[in-house]
């Protein structure tokens, strides 16, 4: 075959160009290969900024609805309910002072007080504007009070660093953050002090809530499909920036640690 | 001639049967575009079998080719009609349109044109032309439309990339395999035993493909 090709020059000029043809179709094919890879790469980018974005508008959508109806049942609580029992204890001091010695009437004004003590802690706490105007640690402070009140819980804040304000709608989201990680601690966690602290960072604001629960196992809630309210905190957190971390055993209690650099708070 | 040379020659059958062994043993035969593959290798199959066949009875093979090439071709266009859809406005009908092209180049010079006896540069050098054109519409389409799933993941690209590569590689052996064979060019032959090989690679290279999804 060799011999053949050496001696008809024509034939091996012929399958050279060829071969050098061939060549440059595969070279071609690489090109395109790799033009094509460059931008599937940037269309999956693309697609994957616009994903998070979307997720990110909905989520913010989800929690301005949220806040509005809380808001909303607030102030009927407040304009309702609270007018009602603010009546009736009225009712009932003129009642004690035409019969001052019925100690079911004073029983009864007495819980109709709490009844109303109750309901303006709860309006409080449904209603956003009232972080916004106390900031973050007061709003916390108040709904740790609250907690303790109760009798079942002690509590503790704990402020470490110089308080800076953080942007309004990142203390709300922090404060809905904590009242969820509350209301898992009452529910599930058979806790009897729950604690929160605040690390106000030059790069970074950290808050911490933890408790002396009875722990739970990450793993097993999420193949269980529960723990829709940790799901909720960590798109939270996420929406706003802020790194999310759960630290659990079971038998060792819970510690939720929320970092939000400072970066993203406008500061 | 050579052992070398003997392998080569039966190339052309044996690449298409080893293509069509691998899709049946991939099971995918039923499967979408991968039929169209199947019909091509059989195709191929067949004539040069076929042609191998008549070689051997000293008979003329030539009209074999012709046919294995019109119907390659018909194959071909129908598998671009099913990818190139995005591509081309109306794409059904500006394939027809390759295709009446394609029946208007390829047939006139095998009855008008050429003698019968020989083999036919013009209409095969027109048809590998076509089949390169698909191609590149087909690269033109993917690259300004991006998909989720990569292109190196898809059937589609690679076989339209083995087709790309085979007929644009055989084109010039189509182009002047009758001249050379007219000016008695020794050993022209050899050419062919080339677009064996060319062809040989490409069937197998089908076959390893045909794992890919359509």
């Amino acid at each position: 075959m060799k011999a053949l090709l050496l001696n008809d020059p024509e034939l091996l000029t012929l399958i050279i160009v060829i071969i050098c043809f061939i060549l440059l179709i595969f070279a071609f094919i690489v090109i395109f290969i790799v033009n094509y890879q460059r931008r599937h790469h940037k269309y999956l980018q693309e697609k994957s900024l616009l994903q998070s974005e979307h997720t990110q508008a909905i989520l913010q959508t989800q929690l301005e609805i949220q806040e509005q109806t809380l808001n909303t049942v607030s102030q009927e609580i407040h304009d309702n309910i609270g007018q009602i029992l603010g009546l009736a204890k009225l009712n009932l001091n003129n009642l004690i002072a035409l019969q001052p010695d019925t100690p079911k009437l004073t029983a009864t004004k007495d819980l109709v007080a709490k009844a109303i003590n109750d309901l303006r802690n709860l309006t409080r706490s449904l209603h956003g504007g009232r972080i916004a105007d106390l900031g973050l640690p007061d709003a916390l402070a108040q709904e740790l009070q609250t907690l303790q009140n109760t009798g079942q819980f002690t509590t503790q804040l704990q402020t470490m660093g110089t308080p800076y304000r953080l942007e309004a709608q990142h203390e709300m989201v922090l404060f809905r953050m904590v009242q969820e990680a509350l209301h898992n601690a009452i529910k599930h966690s058979e806790a009897k002090h729950i604690s929160v602290a605040l690390h106000y960072e030059p790069e970074q604001f950290k808050l911490i809530v933890t408790d002396d629960g009875k722990g739970f196992d990450p793993a097993a809630l999420a193949a269980a499909q529960k723990g829709i309210g940790l799901k909720s905190m960590e798109n939270r957190a996420g929406l706003i920036g802020a790194a999310f971390s759960i630290n659990t055993a079971i038998g060792e209690g819970t510690s939720i640690t929320i970092t939000l650099p400072k970066t993203t708070d406008g500061r | 001639m050579n052992l070398f040379s003997n392998i080569l020659v039966y190339l052309d059958i044996v690449g298409p049967l080893l293509g069509l062994a691998v899709y049946t043993i991939n099971g995918r035969q039923k499967v979408g575009g991968h039929t169209f593959i199947m019909a091509f290798l059989a195709i191929q199959m067949i004539c040069n079998c076929t042609a191998k066949i008549i070689m051997h009875l000293a008979g003329n093979n030539i009209w074999v080719y012709q046919a294995n090439v019109f119907l390659s071709y018909t194959v071909i266009s129908a598998w671009f009609l099913k990818v190139i859809k995005p591509t081309l406005p109306r794409p059904k009908w500006n394939l027809a349109r390759f295709f009446c092209i394609f029946a208007g180049l390829f047939l006139p010079p095998i009855f008008f044109l050429e003698d019968t006896s020989l083999f036919n540069s013009l209409s095969y050098s027109y048809t590998s032309l076509l089949v390169c054109l698909f191609c590149i519409l087909f690269y033109i389409q993917n690259i300004l439309k991006i998909r989720e799933i990569s292109l190196l993941e898809s059937h589609s690209f690679w076989v339209a990339s083995i087709f790309f590569f085979y007929y644009s590689s055989c084109f010039f052996i189509f182009a002047v395999y009758k001249i050379m064979a007219l000016n008695q060019v020794k050993h022209f032959s050899n050419l062919w035993l080339l677009h064996n090989l060319l062809l040989f690679i490409s069937c197998c290279t089908f076959g390893i493909v045909s794992k890919k999804k359509t």
